[in-house]
């Protein structure tokens, strides 16, 4: 297996999507890979209007703030459901050859039971998916 | 004839603020209502889908799974969607409903059926809640329908992708799924080059089309390209995934559809499918004037029943559109036969 060139991160927002970003910089610094950070436009994000221009700044921040502020990230934004928008991005042009998550995102549920975006992009993707727990400490939301 | 149902009390499936709500199915019934049907309608009782017609569409884990969490009190399963203690009762009578108003129809072989209940159902898939939906309501349908050797078209125009009922039907070359919707648009499936799965090539259609599309290229999409297949898989039964959230007044996308552009719609369905042998699924539509004028327009056109509709709605993009799906299609149906039959590229 090749060393991954471009990591795709899912990104909400919330702590657990934090803690995979900060796990896709770390395999980025190692790997000398590109990250793109994704994030899904669901429906009641539409239907709210919800504000979410400050997810570009959020996630830049954070990168300036790690221990690899040089990395190279891009943020995009997607309409669709999270797993179905992650699946996509493994077959872009360039190709993501790495799939990063969080055990699960803004939602209450566990998703450990009811099939949750992180379950069903390991089942699905073409590409090795690396599901990141939230760290102890982290306030989840 | 109006082949429905008793009123469901879907009050129990709510979540404060959001519009998948118990009040559409009030502007639904108000809609059908507009159209003064009188003693044109027969209306059976609500009743629960089984557990071995659920687990023809759902894996029976999920099933189980759902109905414990809502039985522990529900919450949010993702971003969009919602359970309550009461949904899972309700889901079960959504798509038991479904199937007793198809059982009606096949009883008396005439008049049209329409199904009016939530939570809705194209986004579910066969192991997860997703996009508002939980049970697949119309998959349901037409797999009971399947089981008993009938071929079924289900015609979603729905303004999103129906990516449950596609998935759950991919690879079955008996049921047809046919999707007229917007895109780019949330669930992010749905393009051109999906045409289904390697059993069952070219039972699939999908028409992606952008935001403003307005009924003429809507209805020249799937005339002009879901029209011939249609034509050659001949279906006994045609079920419509009938979303109203492509009106031009939907708070949800950004269609430009009007009453009288649903009732053209259901003109061209009406024009293919089997007397006695369509029913209308309700899918999504938020805002409820337009849902009610929506919903009266189709009934209006199957039914024959005069009413005042919206000015149809022309001149909006997609009509190149319409042109790069067929070449997509075409070149990815070459391209799977060959990787499936061998047949030449």
């Amino acid at each position: 297996m090749k060393r991954p060139s471009r990591i795709v991160v899912g990104y909400d927002g919330s702590p657990h999507a934090d803690g995979a970003l900060d796990f896709a910089l770390m395999m980025a610094d190692s790997c000398g890979a590109e990250v793109l950070v994704l994030h899904a436009t669901g429906l009641l994000e539409r239907f709210e209007h919800r504000d979410v221009t400050h997810l570009p700044d959020q996630v830049a921040a954070r990168v300036a703030a790690s221990r690899v502020p040089s990395a190279r990230v891009h943020f995009a934004f997607d309409d669709g459901d999270p797993c179905t928008t992650l699946l996509r991005a493994a077959e872009l042009d360039p190709p993501a050859d790495l799939l990063v998550v969080g055990t699960r995102g803004h939602a209450t549920h566990s998703g450990r039971l009811l099939g949750s975006t992180s379950l069903e992009v390991a089942e699905h993707a073409p590409v090795p998916v690396i599901i990141v727990p939230l760290e102890e400490g982290s306030t989840a939301a | 004839m109006l082949i429905t149902h008793e009123i469901l009390d879907s009050s129990g499936h709510e979540d404060p603020g959001h519009p998948e709500r118990p009040a559409r199915l009030d502007a639904v019934w108000a809609g059908v209502a507009d159209l003064h049907l009188d003693g044109d309608v027969v209306r059976v009782p609500v009743r629960s889908a089984g557990r071995a017609e659920l687990a023809r569409v759902h894996e029976p884990v999920y099933l189980d799974q759902l109905g414990a969490f809502c039985f522990e009190g529900g919450g949010e399963l993702d971003a969009d969607t919602y359970a309550t203690y009461d949904s899972w009762p309700l889901a079960q009578q959504a798509a038991g409903t479904g199937l007793a108003v198809l059982d009606e129809l096949h009883r008396r072989g005439e008049g049209v059926g329409f199904v009016a209940v939530r939570p809705p159902g194209h986004h579910a898939l066969r192991d997860r809640a997703m996009g508002f939906c939980l049970i697949n309501n119309v998959a349901v349908a037409a797999a009971a329908l399947r089981s008993a050797g009938e071929r079924v078209a289900i015609i979603d125009w729905d303004v999103h992708h129906g990516n449950g009922t596609q998935a759950i039907f991919w690879n079955d070359p008996d049921v047809l799924y046919v999707s007229a919707h917007e895109w780019p648009l949330f669930p992010g499936s749905g393009v051109a080059a999906e045409v289904g799965g390697l059993t069952a090539v070219d039972r699939t259609v999908n028409l992606p089309l952008p935001a403003g599309a307005t009924g003429d290229v809507v209805l020249q999409a799937l005339e002009e390209v879901a029209g011939p297949v249609i034509d050659d898989f001949d279906p006994t039964w045609t079920l419509i995934s009938a979303g109203f959230d492509g009106h031009r007044d939907d708070p949800m996308a950004d269609f430009a559809l009007t009453s009288g552009d649903y009732a053209r719609l259901a003109r061209w369905v009406r024009g293919f499918a089997r007397p006695g042998r369509l029913a209308v699924y309700l899918e999504g539509g938020y805002d409820l004037d337009a849902l009610r004028h929506s919903v009266a327009g189709t009934l209006a056109e199957l039914l024959d029943a005069p009413t005042t509709l919206e000015d149809r709605s022309q001149g909006g993009p997609g009509v190149d559109q319409v042109a790069r799906i067929r070449t997509e299609r075409k070149a990815t149906l070459q391209l799977v036969r060959a990787q499936a039959f061998g047949e030449a590229p």
